[in-house]
């Protein structure tokens, strides 16, 4: 199965799928939202304090 | 072609996704990640944590580790690919360039088809040994006729998966992930057998400077877990936002490897020996030897299926390749991991660890490089037209299509894992003992990366920054 490209190109030669992707990014609607607050939270958990925690009573063990 | 159609093929193209196309949730992601994650790799990782440390120490040492690399490899490709619906080599083009994004892109093809070969090798060997073992094959024919065609099966089983793309993925990730508890049962079945000489044995190459030991067990942690930036993209492009991805990337992508390794640890102190197919006959006689084989073909088949399908995607970059159906692109992707299958199973097995060992040095500048451009050059300011946009004029054409800073940076944090980590030999220099190599790494490349962009780049007016 090809994969997904347009038929006609567009005015900056992206072909028409592409640039109807770009498009919805560009304005807002397609785009997905960074890491918010709450995943910022856990993954200062998981990734920095957790380790610290383990590298602490690994060494102290 | 209709819309419907477009849709449907949309994971199997390097272009951004669309938020309707991006299905996946917390859930589905993170077994998705956790079968990608769990390979006989885990064995490996936990045999030279092993050689340093403690059952204990050891395995706090690497989960540490492995969490500090996750973190890192999240926070380099993952706000760009989320963001955008796109893989980890297109998440390169602001800081490589719309023609230097292909270092990233060589390192991700060698990376992923290097491991991938030696993980179908493994699962062809897996197969042999079952086989064996179950009476139905002869000893001794399994390197010469039965490795090879298990590889060339294995070839064909993956191909045939990923006909339907990321949802290939999904599918057989639901089923194969039950191996990660098959895992964790070998493991209590290991440390409960074997408690009182795991807690007695003593690592065998050990150094008398403890933190050194111990520093080197953490950075096999952190390095082994940089070898997934290559594989995140092409996965976390398929949830909806940040919130989505953050936990089941650190605890389905991150956790399982420490987990697993944990078996190799305890195999290589207690039993000499990390594969889990080989002492588990001798622990529990041939009904656990075919548990444990199973486990391994399972484990390196769904990863295989995971890498074969980042690559695929991140091949989709070129623009040669984008055009092609689908199937071709598999079959390129394919092709190199078949031919070394079928043709020089042996001989890749014994000399491309190394080859390998070098290519997983470049992850750490490369991640520190994305996290110093995105979060202190650009300040999150990404513009994805310019991401697709291969003109001479394009934002991010900086020089020619390269931009010589990345390309600079990447090659002093290189330069500074070598001199502080010989990943060879592990001979060590500096401040290995307290830093390991691959944070320095990154933060150098991060460094140099941020200051030559704004002494040079900003002003010259190039790769879409803001001056300030």
């Amino acid at each position: 199965m090809p994969a997904p490209r347009g038929k006609i190109a567009s005015s900056d030669s992206l072909p028409a799928e592409l640039e109807h992707r770009i498009g919805g990014l560009e304005s807002g609607r397609e785009c997905g939202d960074d890491f918010d607050a709450v995943s910022l939270c856990w993954l200062l958990v998981l990734g920095v304090l957790m380790p610290a925690g383990l590298l602490l009573i690994g060494w102290l063990a | 072609m209709s819309a419907a159609l477009d849709e449907s093929s949309a994971d199997k193209s390097a272009w951004p996704l669309l938020l309707s196309e991006r299905t996946w949730g917390p859930f589905r992601l993170g077994v998705a990640l956790a079968t990608a994650a769990a390979a006989t790799w885990c064995y490996l990782i936990g045999e030279y944590t092993g050689y340093y440390l403690n059952f204990f120490q050891g395995s706090l040492a690497l989960t540490a580790g492995s969490m500090i690399g996750m973190l890192l490899v999240l926070l380099a490709a993952g706000p760009t690919c989320i963001r955008f619906g796109i893989d980890s080599v297109a998440s390169t083009k602001p800081q490589f360039g719309s023609t230097g994004w292909m270092i990233p892109a060589l390192m991700q093809f060698v990376s992923i088809i290097g491991w991938n070969s030696l993980l179908l090798i493994f699962f062809a060997k897996s197969l042999t040994q079952l086989l064996i073992v179950l009476g139905w094959l002869t000893p001794g024919m399994g390197s010469r006729f039965i490795v090879p065609l298990t590889t060339l099966f294995a070839c064909v089983f993956v191909y045939w998966v990923l006909l339907r793309g990321a949802s290939g993925v999904t599918r057989i990730s639901g089923f194969l992930v039950l191996h990660v508890f098959v895992g964790l049962w070998m493991l209590w079945l290991l440390v409960s057998h074997q408690w009182p000489a795991l807690v007695a044995a003593r690592p065998a190459l050990a150094r008398p400077d403890a933190l050194w030991n111990y520093t080197t067990g953490v950075e096999i942690g952190i390095s082994s877990l940089l070898s997934w930036w290559a594989y995140i993209g092409a996965m976390i492009r398929m949830a909806p936002n940040g919130r989505t991805a953050a936990v089941p990337v650190m605890l389905g992508m991150g956790a399982p490897v420490p987990l697993l390794s944990m078996i190799g640890i305890a195999g290589v102190l207690v039993l000499k020996s990390s594969d889990p197919s080989q002492w588990l006959r001798t622990v529990g006689g041939p009904v656990y030897a075919v548990i444990a084989l199973s486990f391994v073909a399972a484990a390196n088949l769904g990863t295989a299926i995971a890498g074969i399908y980042a690559s695929a995607v991140g091949l989709r970059n070129f623009r040669q390749i984008e055009k092609l159906p689908w199937r071709v692109v598999l079959l390129l992707t394919l092709a190199p991991v078949a031919l070394v299958g079928i043709l020089i199973p042996e001989l890749f097995f014994a000399g491309f660890g190394a080859f390998l060992a070098f290519i997983g040095v470049a992850f750490a500048p490369l991640c520190g490089i994305q996290i110093a451009d995105y979060y202190v050059v650009r300040r999150r300011r990404i513009d994805i037209r310019a991401i697709f946009d291969p003109s001479p004029t394009g934002q991010y054409a900086f020089w020619a299509g390269f931009n010589p800073v990345a390309i600079i940076a990447l090659a002093v944090g290189c330069a500074v894992y070598i001199y502080l980590l010989n990943p060879l030999t592990y001979e060590s220099h500096g401040p290995f003992r307290l830093l390991t190599a691959s944070l320095p790494a990154a933060f150098a490349s991060g460094l140099v990366h941020a200051v030559l962009t704004s002494w040079f780049v900003v002003p010259s007016g190039r790769g879409g920054y803001r001056r300030a």
